[in-house]
């Protein structure tokens, strides 16, 4: 099993709990199947509204003909003996368990890079650089060494992490994100996860999108071995509350996040500052081992918003292709939890909407940037097993300097740790013993 | 914004510290608090409360009571997100 769960706190083996699977007949025989045989009673799934129903209450999810129920021993053993009965529609009866990814190993990188102008030291930003896309790299995807300099390697893609976005949820039926999204919940009434605005799309490509999207040549997902916990916080226009995005943040840290992405925020006035709420609920999760990072607000020469001003929230401001301070980047004017920790791309950043809306686009904002942290911050976690605030402090640390101001930018640039590679880099040739080949008796050498 | 005239008050967020949510969520309904969830992980109620409430609440200890803010994004074709 893996460890990679921080202290071990996410806990292993059964719930207790049994997971019932049915062969293919309709809700109604199943459920009346489960009355039947066992006194049960389930409720069809309410997965999507109530997250509750899933985590304690019976439930019958319709689409996997499969119940998840809590049974006293003897409706166990009638369940089990209906597992032989052939006029049963159960086919198997299996206890829950507790689940999460097994570490898996980073693929080997590509030896090609096709930005051989990139930078040629992995630890300095030549502030004259430009960068561009290219047919298969976004720009910021470059600039945050997800594709390495040459000379230096990027082993790290952020396997058996978790990052929490919420945002506007997101496509799900994108085959960007086949198999990617492990949780999803919407906190908006009404509206359910699928992503009717593009923002939570476009922000949950750039931290997780897949190493070869099935659509495009261009890569634009920084940690593509993550998974996704998705939560709706904001409406399809746009919208939402605090007490949506806490709600939100405190399923992300059942959930098991490691980092937690929000490209979210409000306007503060200078000299305003924090609000204790959303401090006490970035405190529980870095005690939880579940850092957020949050966009700092495109106000321009304004002071960081909120939640990114409070001091256990990572506050993310955006680049330009230069690596300058764009104009719109919110800057450090309020202390105490107000300043700017760190910066990333935000200007025309490419990555996934909605497939009804094109499947790929262009945005800009702090709210683009914030993901490229979020994938960043989970590959150092996979790199050094660091959580928390441990991983705040890795993460600011191993940033690129700017030459601009904190206020402007907080530590630089966070980058994916990379390796160093030898000019040298080849393919050793393992020594194996060969035929001995008898020479036969050997002609003296005539002496002249 | 919300809605200082809505019935029950306005929504506020009520942040424990000191002591866990449930030990102090019969002293906040006292103090007047219409209670929408309990967010234990976090240490933080959310709810609606009228002024003469809020007041109520804020004498009570470890108890710090701040209104709901609101978040709106840009429409998705904005310049800047």
């Amino acid at each position: 099993m893996n460890t990679d769960s921080a202290g071990g706190r996410v806990p292993e083996g059964p719930t207790g709990r049994q997971i019932i699977t049915f062969a293919p007949v309709d809700d109604a025989t199943a459920t009346r199947e489960l009355r039947d045989v066992a006194d049960l009673d389930v409720g069809t799934s309410r997965g999507l509204d109530d997250p509750a129903a899933a985590a304690t209450g019976n439930v019958y999810l319709e689409e996997l003909r499969i119940a998840i129920v809590d049974s006293a021993p003897d409706q166990l053993g009638a369940l089990s003996r209906a597992v032989g009965d052939s006029a049963s529609p159960i086919l198997a009866v299996e206890p829950e368990v507790y689940v999460y990814p097994f570490g898996a190993i980073d693929a080997p990188p590509a030896v090609a890079q096709d930005d051989s102008d990139a930078e040629t030291e992995d630890d300095e930003v030549d502030a004259a650089e430009t960068y561009a896309d290219t047919d298969t790299y976004t720009w910021g995807l470059k600039a945050v060494h997800a594709v390495p300099p040459i000379l230096a390697t990027a082993p790290w893609a952020g396997a058996g992490i978790r990052i929490a976005v919420l945002d506007t949820g997101i496509d799900l039926g994108h085959p960007d994100f086949a198999g990617r999204v492990i949780a999803s919940q919407s906190f908006i009434p009404g509206q359910p996860v699928q992503d009717g605005h593009s923002h939570g799309t476009h922000c949950a490509g750039t931290a997780a999108g897949p190493k070869s999207p099935p659509g495009t040549q261009r890569r634009y997902g920084v940690a593509h071995g993550s998974r996704l916990i998705v939560g709706k916080v904001l409406s399809d226009s746009g919208s939402g509350t605090s007490g949506q995005i806490l709600a939100g943040i405190e399923w992300a840290i059942q959930q098991g996040a490691h980092v937690i992405s929000m490209s979210l925020g409000s306007a503060v006035a200078v000299g305003q500052t924090y609000y204790t709420y959303y401090e006490q609920a970035a405190t529980a999760a870095l005690n939880a081992g579940s850092l957020i990072v949050a966009a700092a607000g495109n106000s321009g020469w304004a002071p960081v918003g909120a939640p990114a001003n409070s001091p256990s929230v990572l506050a993310v401001a955006a680049l330009d292709q230069a690596l300058q301070r764009a104009p719109f980047s919110c800057v450090g004017l309020n202390g105490n939890g107000g300043e700017v920790n760190i910066a990333a791309p935000g200007v025309a950043t490419y990555s996934s909407v909605p497939v009804s809306k094109g499947s790929y686009g262009f945005k800009s904002g702090t709210s683009m940037a914030t993901p490229h942290v979020a994938g960043v911050a989970a590959t150092l976690a996979r790199k050094t097993g660091l959580r928390g605030r441990a991983l705040w402090q890795e993460l600011v640390r191993t940033a690129l300097p700017l030459p601009l101001s904190a206020q402007e930018v907080g530590a630089g640039l966070a980058v994916v740790p990379t390796r160093r590679r030898p000019i040298w880099d080849y393919r050793p040739i393992p020594w194996r013993p060969g035929p001995i080949i008898d020479p036969g008796p050997l002609e003296p050498n005539p002496i002249p | 914004m919300s809605e200082p005239d809505a019935p029950g008050g306005r929504r506020v967020h009520v942040t424990v510290t000191g002591r866990g949510v449930d030990d102090a969520l019969a002293d906040l309904r006292d103090a007047g608090l219409e209670v929408d969830e309990a967010l234990r992980g976090l240490g933080i109620v959310t709810g609606r409360a009228a002024p003469d409430a809020v007041e109520r609440m804020r004498g009570l200890p470890g108890v710090t009571v701040e209104p709901e803010d609101q978040v709106q994004l840009p429409p998705p074709d904005a310049p800047v997100q």
